[in-house]
């Protein structure tokens, strides 16, 4: 199929993790020396990072180009992406193009949204890349260029570059990329190499098929979970069974006599089991008897955790936010509602569990395979660990068989498990810790716990005069590397999109309570807007309700402010035949809800349609409304769109995490049940025409699901659903 | 104590309509085992000679020929499949998520039948002949891997070679399934990333193929 490597790696050099990328000819210098410095460009759009065609192409003898990829693929397409913009200006052919996953390397692949820091996250990979592989893809066009005039004697002016192929008009000539590469890569790097216009793009915006989808389709891809590398040994841990508990005691006498266990080793996080293969280490692990004191753990319920909440939420918080005078408005309302809100824990349950590979190198460093999402500081993590620098630690990132942000921990939790457990046992042997989905699941980290409580003072005309909302809840960089960031008390992560309202709403104040439970918690794929839009747009709705208004029609008497979010409303409101009458069916109430949110910089509208038949909900059908500025691959837009709907779908029926004294209940997925097939409502996808930068597109499906499901429930019952997951019960209640 | 993978899957076979899982196949019986319907279990099935391994302590090599090739394994006869593939034989293509049948990740062919390797004790399988992702082939094969690639199907692509076994058993044994035949062998396999819009459409796009 497309994809085709040069001397693509043999499986079993894939599974002993020998690097997908080797000995393959490199325009400029190799990824990782000093680099040569290109001056500043004059016109900087969003970033304006120096151009650096050496850290991102390769160029092989045989024409193949090979983009180095700087972001984990964790299934948002990206390695495809950043792909086509370099294809684009360089104007390759799209069969020449290839792909690698970049080492760690913080000099050279940081992610330009968060500083000092390579990795991936708040659908940055795209819109940070931008800029960065465009001035990479047409400086490595303009070398190529330069070193074929000088070979058959023309002006630099007269070459051109198509489709892949070098040619000089007047003379006839004509050359492949690979002909001209070594001499390419000896010219000096032009500092402000000249851009496209967005009429000239011959990649970008077309449709170009996965560049992982034929070996993925084929069992071919490899994950860490997939990793053998010689003598390699399978870990797994007894972690404690309470948040903050710690090891007092264990016997492992009878772990020692299941055949297969090497060793057995007390670590940080618990008691881990190393054995010759995954079942030895299941059973070893089955074996030991462990003792914890749990004296300083959580050992507190949902329940109580909701209750304290609720008690938080009645009390002025920190004020996040503010617009106008919230509380002027409030002495001049005439009416109120008040709303509560609560959302449980969420797991991110990818398909892979949490897994990784390290061992000791020859030359003393450490070397390690995993889903690497936050590669700086996973580096750092393991260096820690090991007692040596990060330069010492040398990262191979694989593929991810999913994240939704869990494999961006904010402590490296996984990957320090794995270097613990090495250490451990002396650095003997390559060390691979694998976690069950119990593991995974009761591990923590979860999308927050999270309550919220708005107060909306309406006046005679029964239009808002005032907004006041809080949020309980725990903060996601509290206790982590990360924390040092956070210096106001207000966690963007825990407000981004309840703190800028898109609504021209007059007097708006936003407080929110810090909690400090001892669960951890981490972003879940769209982190804040899983909470904010949820709250936000069912109360929109009911606001449009109290004012006898038609949803659509208020919220554009409101969004004059925000004109991306009201153009991806109508267009998604208008292919949904909003307006019309939704076919009757005996025995079951129909209702159709829209929600438009804006987060990561995207926006998106969607109209749901839901049949409900006594305490049973379908989702039957969602139209979505994109606006996510250039559009680089509109069919994997789309296919994130429908993606994100599947995956939050169950998180909005019926998905939760929660405490038993402490304990979390939930352990596989006959508890925490990810959507199924048959429940995956018809989606289509409509995307906005656009000319501004591109902004990312793995998260902005996920926040208007909710809310657009739960106000077609109250279009098609009279119920108000607020909280999540919604509770069927009450539907047949109604 | 954390729930270990053997402990999931002793929970998932408790709630089985059947509790004893190779003794109904012994038996002969169709079943359907656990909800979602996750495997088809057809008469007649099993070739090898399950009821040597019954109860017996000692251990006795196990034969299987995966993909082809005839292996002997000297491994505990309690060892699920998924793990004498991955761990023992080398083929890593199905995949480890669940543990107790609920997911399809570890789906694999046994005497051309899916079945999730993740509770399949290498006893029950003595004998048969697996098929993983790396050894499927044919005309049915062709085509459910072409829909795949042709719909842009994978994301993480991890549930994938689960799924395309499933398909690949659904048209083996029903050319022209209809959407709720689809709907229904597909609801066994879980995909976090939600591809599952384009996984009924490569689906039918494979059945259209076949005709």
């Amino acid at each position: 199929m497309l994809f085709r490597p040069l001397r693509r790696p043999s499986r079993r050099a894939l599974l002993q993790g020998a690097a997908a990328l080797g000995g393959a000819l490199v325009i400029g210098v190799a990824a990782g020396l000093a680099p040569r410095r290109a001056g500043a460009s004059a016109h900087a759009p969003e970033f304006d990072p120096p151009a650096r065609p050496d850290a991102f192409i390769r160029i092989d003898e045989d024409d193949t180009v090979t983009v180095l990829i700087k972001h984990l693929d964790m299934g948002q397409g990206v390695a495809t992406g950043l792909t086509t913009i370099v294809a684009d200006e360089l104007d390759a052919s799209w069969e020449q193009m290839a792909f690698a996953f970049a080492p760690a390397d913080h000099r050279l692949y940081n992610n330009l949204n968060f500083g000092p820091m390579q990795g991936t996250g708040a659908s940055t990979a795209v819109p940070n890349s931008w800029m960065q592989l465009r001035k990479a893809g047409a400086a490595a066009r303009a070398m190529l260029i330069g070193a074929a005039a000088e070979e058959w004697g023309v002006p630099a002016g007269n070459v051109r570059i198509t489709d892949g192929r070098i040619r000089h008009e007047a003379s006839g000539r004509e050359a492949g990329f690979g002909a001209f590469a070594a001499a390419a890569a000896a010219r000096e790097i032009p500092a402000d190499p000249i851009l496209k216009t967005r009429a000239d793009f011959v990649h970008i915006g077309r449709h170009r098929p996965r560049l992982d989808g034929p070996e993925k389709a084929r069992g071919e891809a490899i994950y860490s979970l997939d990793i053998r590398r010689p003598g390699q040994l399978t870990a797994m841990v007894a972690h404690p069974p309470r948040f903050g508990a710690r090891l007092s005691g264990y016997d492992d006498s009878a772990a020692r006599e299941v055949p297969g266990v090497v060793d057995v080793v007390a670590i940080p996080t618990g008691v881990a089991v190393v054995a010759r293969d995954t079942w030895s280490a299941m059973k070893g692990r089955e074996a030991l008897d462990v003792s914890w004191d749990e004296t300083r753990a959580e050992r507190r319920s949902s329940a109580d955790l909701r209750a304290e909440f609720h008690a938080l939420g009645l009390e002025p918080g920190r004020r996040a936010a503010f617009r106008g005078d919230a509380d002027a408005g409030m002495r001049n309302s005439v009416r109120m509602i008040e709303a509560a809100y609560d959302f449980p824990y969420l797991a991110h349950a990818a398909m892979e569990p949490m897994n990784g590979v390290i061992e000791r190198r020859e030359d003393g460093g450490y070397e390690a395979w995993g889903a690497f999402q936050m590669q700086t500081l996973d580096q750092a993590v393991i260096a820690r660990v090991m007692g040596v620098t990060a330069a010492r630690v040398k990262l191979n990132t694989l593929y991810a068989g999913g994240s939704f942000g869990r494999r961006a921990s904010t402590t490296s939790d996984w990957i320090a498990e794995a270097a613990e457990i090495l250490k451990a046992t002396g650095e003997r042997a390559p060390i691979h810790l694998v976690w069950s989905r119990e593991d995974d699941m009761r591990a923590g980290y979860y999308r927050p716990m999270v309550h919220h409580r708005v107060l909306v003072g309406l006046g005679p005309d029964n239009l808002p005069r005032s907004w006041v909302q809080r949020i309980v809840g725990k903060p996601i960089m509290a206790g982590s590397a990360f924390e040092a960031m956070d210096f106001s008390g207000v966690e963007h992560q825990t407000v981004e999109g309840a703190a800028d309202p898109i609504y021209a709403f007059e007097n708006f104040r936003l407080e929110i309570h810090n909690t400090r439970e001892q669960v951890p918690v981490l972003w879940w794929r769209s982190v804040g807007h899983t909470h904010t839009a949820q709250v936000s747009e069912t109360m929109v709705d009911e606001l449009a309700a109290v004012a006898g208004a038609d949803p659509v029609a208020y919220r554009l008497q409101w969004l004059f402010v925000s004109p991306r979010d009201a153009t991806v409303l109508r267009l998604a409101t208008h292919k949904a035949g909003w307006g019309t009458e939704l076919p009757a069916r005996p025995g079951v109430r129909r209702g159709r809800g829209v929600a438009v949110h804006r987060s990561f910089g995207s926006h998106v509208a969607m109209v749901a349609e839901v049949a409900v038949e006594e305490d049973r909900l379908t989702v039957e059908r969602i139209v979505a409304a994109v606006d996510c500025g250039i559009v680089i691959n509109p069919d994997n837009v789309r296919a994130q769109v429908e993606g994100a709907i599947g995956f939050a779908l169950s998180s909005v029926l019926r998905n939760a995490i929660s405490l038993d004294e402490g304990m979390v209940r939930e352990g596989n997925f006959d508890t925490f049940e990810p959507t199924r097939l048959s429940e995956m409502p018809r989606v289509e996808v409509h995307l906005v025409e656009s000319d501004a930068p591109p902004t990312g597109m793995g998260e902005p499906g996920v926040p208007p699901l909710a809310p657009a499901i739960c106000n077609a429930i109250h279009d098609a019952t009279g119920l108000r659903v607020r909280s999540l997951p919604i509770d069927l019960s009450r539907l047949r209640q109604s | 104590m954390e729930g270990g993978k053997a402990e999931g899957a002793d929970a998932a076979l408790r709630r089985h309509p059947c509790p004893n899982f190779g003794q109904s196949m012994l038996a002969g019986v169709a079943v359907r085992v656990s909800l979602p319907n996750f495997m088809l279990i057809r008469n007649g099935a099993f070739s090898g000679d399950i009821r040597a391994g019954q109860g017996m302590q000692e251990r006795k090599m196990i034969r299987l020929t995966v993909n082809g090739e005839t292996h002997d394994l000297d491994l505990d006869r309690e060892m699920p499949l998924l793990w004498a593939l991955r761990d023992h034989i080398g083929l890593t293509g199905a995949k480890y998520s669940c543990g107790i049948a609920q997911c399809g990740a570890c789906l694999v062919l046994v005497n051309d039948m899916a079945m999730p390797a993740c509770v399949v004790p290498l006893s029950d399988v003595d004998g048969a002949e697996i098929t993983t992702i790396e050894g499927v082939n044919g005309r049915v094969a062709d085509a459910v891997m072409r829909a795949w690639i042709g719909r842009d199907v994978s994301q993480c692509g991890y549930c994938q070679p689960g799924q395309i076994i499933r398909a690949i058993d659904l048209l083996s044994h029903n050319a022209d399934p209809s959407d709720a035949e689809i709907e229904e062998a597909m609801d066994a396999n879980l995909c976090r990333c939600g591809a599952y819009q384009r996984i009924r459409e490569a689906v039918r796009d494979a059945a259209i193929m076949l005709a």
